[in-house]
């Protein structure tokens, strides 16, 4: 009888850096395509924004000065029900999507006039008809939320806007992508990428298989694209933008629209948001902002005032210099591709369909040219 | 399901919906209903209606939610009785009222 060898399979057609939601969406839709995949997870040590987000599908206030964003936005979350009930199906795991309508609750009347403008400009310069984006004063957005203040100037309301559980997703997708044959590979992190002949990238990791090769490679790292990309000649100007997010005890029936600083979860509890710090690579929870945050959504909703808090935690998002995604496949060593993004659940759909598409087939979608990084250089 | 080894600490009489029951002053509430017989339910899952227990004991995980005082969806395992308390166990939906 012979010893049987385990035989180290390290090659792939493509490899995905990166295991959250942008990775995993783009693993799935590559397994999808048919190609041999691994995924590359970091450990314990990675900051893991997708761990640590609100959960909105969210279209309105987005895409001020680039309408290709504003309508990627609108594509993204039309293509989100069929998403879903596709990863339910698949993986057995409900991302709880739900394409409740959305709101920007507005606590003075310059804010509303600041939102109304916005959203004004948005549809303008897509040019026609956008997100409806309707206008609610204070009584109408009572009727929808009856908790809301009295003396709240209003709102804008968005029927397209909704919530998943980014939890769930996130399981979905990896129970997802195993189902269409991709390998994941966790405590995998990477130390280097480098492209040895046309086609044939090396990736050297401090997993247990520490060189891998691949025909493509997909960095979907989060902020840790920034010191991987460049021996590949991509570019990839990603910073920390620290958020925080409180967690309630779990309530009774209570009427909540989702929006920018409150949403419902199927469990019960109520999260509230949204606090901005550039404070570098800290993701310690930040006691004053988050104090700033619930104050603002007490002012709103009174009679949250009795509800008790069970946890906060801080994560911290992933930016680029204006805000918008980079996707990018490089020149120097084509293969090579960057899809990095502040909106990792509202972009799902579009990175496990046309982005992985595009990386399978190499043609690049027209919904997604406006998001090179060459745009850093004009 | 759970026996106490030889107890000398004084005895207190807590109600636990409603009923008097005896615990051990020093026990965490948490403790002290899961050493009655009776009800065997330490609470059902707010989120899916199944029993649950109490199951770090040391506040991290939520499983011991029990209402003390009238107020609900307190950690049992981080509250210490009382004589005289009043304890509601929580069999579904928390009714906390916003």
């Amino acid at each position: 009888m012979t010893t049987p060898t385990r035989q180290v399979q390290n090659s792939y057609d493509c490899i995905v850096i990166g295991g959250a939601l942008v990775g995993a969406s783009v693993a799935y839709g590559l397994g999808k395509a048919g190609l041999k995949v691994a995924v590359l997870d970091g450990d314990d040590s990675a900051f893991r924004a997708s761990r640590g987000n609100f959960g909105l599908v969210w279209v309105q206030n987005k895409g001020a000065g680039c309408p290709d964003y504003a309508r990627l936005s609108l594509r993204a979350s039309r293509l989100w029900s069929d998403y879903a009930e596709e990863l339910r199906a698949i993986s057995g795991v409900d991302p709880a999507y739900q394409r409740s309508g959305g709101l920007t609750i507005c606590v003075t009347a310059d804010e509303l006039e600041f939102y109304r403008s916005l959203n004004a400009r948005i549809e303008h310069e897509v040019g026609g008809p956008h997100v409806p984006a309707e206008f609610l004063d204070g009584k109408a957005l009572r009727e929808l939320m009856p908790a809301a203040a009295a003396d709240l100037p209003g709102a804008l309301y968005s029927p397209v806007d909704g919530i998943c559980n980014p939890l769930a997703l996130l399981r979905a997708l990896h129970e997802a992508f195993r189902r269409v044959g991709v390998t994941y590979l966790g405590h995998h992190n990477v130390n280097r990428v480098f492209c040895r002949a046309p086609g044939e990238f090396i990736v050297e990791t401090g997993g247990s298989q520490r060189c891998l090769t691949a025909g493509k490679v997909v960095f979907a790292a989060g902020l840790g694209n920034t010191r991987l990309v460049a021996e590949v000649g991509l570019e990839a100007p990603l910073t920390p933008l620290h958020g925080q997010i409180v967690v309630t005890e779990r309530v009774g029936p209570f009427p909540c629209v989702p929006n920018g600083m409150l949403r419902p979860t199927a469990e019960g509890s109520l999260l509230i948001a949204h606090s901005e710090a550039n404070v570098g690579f800290d993701t310690r929870v930040m006691a004053p902002a988050a104090c700033a945050m619930v104050a603002r959504c007490l002012r709103a909703f009174p009679g949250l005032r009795h509800i008790r808090v069970v946890r906060t935690w801080a994560a911290l998002r992933v930016m680029t210099p204006d805000g918008l995604p980079i996707y990018d496949q490089s020149e120097s060593c084509p293969g090579a591709f960057l899809v990095t993004c502040h909106s990792g659940v509202t972009l799902a759909p579009f990175h496990a369909g046309e982005i992985a598409g595009w990386i399978a087939s190499g043609v690049r979608p027209e919904a997604c040219r406006a998001f090179t990084a060459d745009r850093f250089h004009v | 399901m759970f026996e106490r080894i030889s107890e000398t600490r004084t005895l207190v009489t807590i109600y636990v919906d409603g009923r008097p029951v005896h615990a051990r002053q020093g026990d965490t509430v948490a403790a002290a209903l899961m050493s009655l017989k009776s009800p065997q339910v330490y609470r059902l899952s707010q989120v899916n209606g199944r029993p649950r227990a109490p199951y770090c004991m040391i506040g991290h995980c939520h499983e011991c939610l029990v209402e003390i005082e009238g107020q609900a969806n307190q950690q049992g395992c981080l509250v210490e009785v009382a004589d005289g308390m009043r304890i509601r166990r929580q069999l579904g939906r928390a009714e906390v009222e916003i």
